[in-house]
């Protein structure tokens, strides 16, 4: 009933049926706690039935082993709501999606150095770094810290051993090799 | 944190330290927030009758965020039996501790302590303490203020392991559950501590990955030598001297008939930086509940102490370790010693001595030391039992914290409304009515601040808690030992006494009747409990107070403007159209201007 109840909403709104999802949870607890948590669920074919109390009782301790470290497999559970989040999605909203960097040819420059204060450890003081700036690195571009990439809203600092690639959106993707030299 | 085994020094960068410093202060408020919302029992839940801290390996307490002074203060004296009773403690023990004769606070507050270790080496010390609801004993409650001793009272856990490779013996809790009225909720409190504990270790572990043991160690020692150095500057700002000061726990019929009186002294020596507090001048045992354990006496005097100094001083081993308590085997206000009952050892006579720490200070004049705060188990914070008739009968027991007594003023500042008693120092949390009325079949009819009560002064202590509450068909169980009623707290530097604590109870036919300060009480279906907690003592003289400050406490329906004019001399205006009234300064220049009486 929920979920028609949501799909209704979503199609009063003129939500294509093909960007339509349903997560769904409920809120419980354990006897006489006084907080609930969420659990999500899927829903079986055909509704809940007796027989999928066990599926739900046993994803609730497992979220309560997640949260608080214990779980309590003897006590009661007490299923306090039922929730259905509605998720339409706007037509073309994942349309950043077909916009992509071009491939990086050779290795990444910067366009320029500039004094950082840096502290690693217990050393700190001023140190030129390179600066890169994103729009012009491409994807599969690799940096190496110690240095800066500038973006439009950003300023990204890369201590020393911290190493990024650029991925295709723009992402910096960055592996910590700390146990490098 | 191990460092018999390897020495290490400090001298972090003060950044990294302060960083570190907050992820073992986050780490301690993750642990809280486990057992607040995975208990089950609504002291622990609602009250937040709770308290988690981080100590080294060789119990030097690390870290109390947000804990209840009188739980954590001294938790180093509840872990240090640990080590000298096992010497096979591994990864993924716990162990409960609720003994007094073990280093314990009273028998309600079960200690669970879980070693972390971190490749193999043993560092820490996660703990979580929790009020159970029921311990057991013999009649319906954990404040046991007749029980004798030991024999009398609920069940002990002298250092007990209850898992083992983070298994629980099932062995062990079978125990703990046949001997508790309500063994669910008991079991489900237990294992939100175990929760904590675990929760404490994982956060650990990732602390050490990230940063390195060297650095954690390095940390501890720079902590604690930071707080040691805090700690000798504000007692070197002291004056030098002895100063003693006496006060006295209420008559208890058959226990103590004159009540129990309290010498404290304290020596402060500003140029060493330390203050030894001295209370081997005092009464032996006495037989009933009311005795001190070694732990909440180190506690009760390290903790009117901190009150004393700057607020922003880290309470942990550097800074605890710049106080000496001396105290006497056998002694009431001591070390209480087989099998001397101790029930009430984290509140009543340890609300007195706390109580005694805070006012001895103000024998330096001001703006030194705090008026007599109120101390505990009025009605209001009673423990209720009965059977729940819309629970087919079911055993109910719990502790309600819903009218409870207030602070005193100190310089500069009234006294805290809902302080609860200097052993939890405003740390225990009002219940919420709708929680407790939603878990136990009774209502709470009223609960409100009680006009006039307050020790009147220059500043005045909080103003008392009244109201009233009763059980709904069925009769109910009442337990609660209001100390106060008969001795209230004193002001100090001119200020005046608050007005005592009472209790009391309505008839079905109405008729309102006092009842005895320490008392098993039958409520009847048809009749009312009504509590009256005690207000705070004022510091300094009542007419030196600002006369807009006397408005405000009018104003805010805690002094009647009989009080403001007969007691402060302060004349008001009619109120305006908001309702309010302000100072008639013209007329309040004439009633200052008498002679003083």
């Amino acid at each position: 009933m929920l979920i028609g109840e949501a799909r209704d909403f979503l199609n009063g709104a003129n939500v294509d049926p093909a960007n339509q999802t349903f997560e769904l949870s409920f809120l419980g607890r354990y006897e006489y706690q006084s907080c609930d948590i969420e659990v999500p669920f899927d829903l079986p074919a055909g509704g809940i039935k007796p027989a999928h109390i066990d599926d739900l009782r046993e994803r609730f301790h497992k979220i309560h082993e997640r949260i608080y470290s214990i779980r309590n497999n003897d006590d009661l559970i007490e299923f306090t709501r039922w929730n259905v989040r509605a998720i339409g999605k706007r037509p073309h909203q994942d349309i950043w999606r077909n916009f992509k960097l071009r491939a990086r040819d050779g290795p990444a420059k910067p366009k320029g150095m500039r004094k950082a204060y840096v502290q690693e450890n217990l050393k700190c003081g001023y140190i030129d770094l390179p600066v890169y700036e994103l729009t012009s690195l491409g994807a599969g571009a690799i940096v190496k810290g110690p240095s800066l990439i500038e973006a439009e809203t950003y300023t990204a600092f890369l201590p020393a051993h911290h190493d990024v690639e650029v991925d295709a959106y723009g992402n910096l993707l960055v592996d910590k090799n700390l146990n490098r030299g | 944190m191990n460092t018999t085994k390897k020495q290490v020094s400090g001298n972090l960068d003060p950044f990294l330290m302060s960083v570190l410093k907050s992820r073992f202060e986050s780490i301690v408020r993750e642990m809280t927030l486990v057992v607040t919302k995975a208990s089950r029992s609504a002291v622990i839940k609602n009250a937040k009758d709770l308290s988690r801290a981080i100590l080294t390996y060789d119990h030097r307490l690390v870290t109390t965020e947000g804990a209840l002074p009188i739980h954590v203060t001294s938790m180093d004296v509840a872990t240090r039996p640990l080590t000298e009773l096992f010497d096979d403690i591994k990864q993924g023990d716990m162990f409960v501790n609720s003994s007094i004769f073990t280093g314990g606070t009273h028998h309600a507050d079960l200690i669970l302590s879980m070693p972390v270790f971190f490749d193999g080496e043993p560092l820490f010390w996660a703990v979580a303490l929790s009020h159970h609801a029921d311990t057991g004993a013999p009649e319906p409650s954990t404040y046991l203020p007749y029980a004798k001793n030991i024999y009398e009272e609920g069940m002990h856990w002298p250092c007990v392991r209850i898992a083992e490779n983070y298994k629980e013996k099932q062995d062990i809790l079978r125990m703990g559950m046949l001997k508790n009225r309500v063994p669910d909720l008991w079991l489900g409190d237990v294992r939100a501590q175990m929760g904590a504990v675990r929760t404490c270790e994982k956060r650990l572990i990732e602390l050490c990955e990230k940063y390195g043991v060297d650095t954690l160690q390095r940390f501890v020692e720079d902590w604690f030598d930071y707080a040691a150095r805090r700690a000798k500057a504000e007692i070197g700002k002291l004056p030098a001297g002895a100063y003693e000061y006496r006060i006295s726990h209420d008559p208890v019929p058959g226990v103590a008939d004159a009540g129990i009186p309290i010498n404290l002294k304290i020596i402060v020596d500003p140029d060493a930086g330390e203050i030894t507090v001295d209370l081997r001048d005092n009464i032996d045992c006495v037989p009933g509940g009311l005795n001190l354990s070694e732990n909440t006496t180190n506690g009760a005097c390290r903790i009117g102490v901190f009150n004393n100094l700057d607020a922003s001083l880290p309470h942990c081993h550097g800074s605890a370790n710049q106080i000496k308590v001396l105290m006497r085997e056998g002694s009431a206000i001591g070390k209480a010693i087989y099998p001397a009952g101790t029930s009430v050892a984290t509140t009543n006579v340890n609300d007195r001595l706390t109580t005694a720490g805070n006012a001895v200070f103000s024998q330096m004049g001001k703006p030194y030391g705090q008026a007599e705060g109120g101390p505990h188990l009025p009605v209001g914070m009673a423990v209720i039992s009965g059977k729940d008739p819309f629970k087919k009968e079911q055993v109910y027991i719990n502790q309600i914290f819903v009218g409870y007594a207030v602070g005193g003023a100190n310089h500069r500042h009234d006294g805290w409304l809902t302080y609860c008693g200097p052993a939890n120092g405003g740390l225990i949390t009002l219940d919420s009515i709708e929680v407790d009325e939603s878990m136990y079949p009774f209502i709470i009819e009223s609960r409100e601040v009680r006009p006039d009560s307050q020790g009147y002064g220059e500043f005045e202590g909080a103003p008392g808690v009244q109201g009233a509450y009763y059980p709904i068909d069925h009769g109910m169980t009442i337990m609660y030992a209001a100390d106060a009623t008969t001795f209230p707290p004193r002001g100090v530097l001119g200020g005046k006494d608050a007005a005592p604590t009472a209790s009391q109870k309505m008839l079905a036919n109405g008729q309102v009747v006092d009842l005895p300060a320490f008392n098993q009480e039958l409520c009847k279906d048809g009749e009312k409990m009504m509590f009256l907690s005690c207000g705070g003592g004022g510091y300094g003289d009542p007419l030196d107070r600002d006369p807009a400050r006397v408005a405000t406490s009018v104003n805010a329906g805690w002094l009647t403007a009989e009080k403001a004019h007969d007691v402060y001399r302060v004349a008001l205006n009619a109120a305006d159209g908001s309702g309010l009234r302000s100072v008639d300064d013209v007329a309040t220049r004439s009633l200052r201007n008498r002679p003083k009486d």
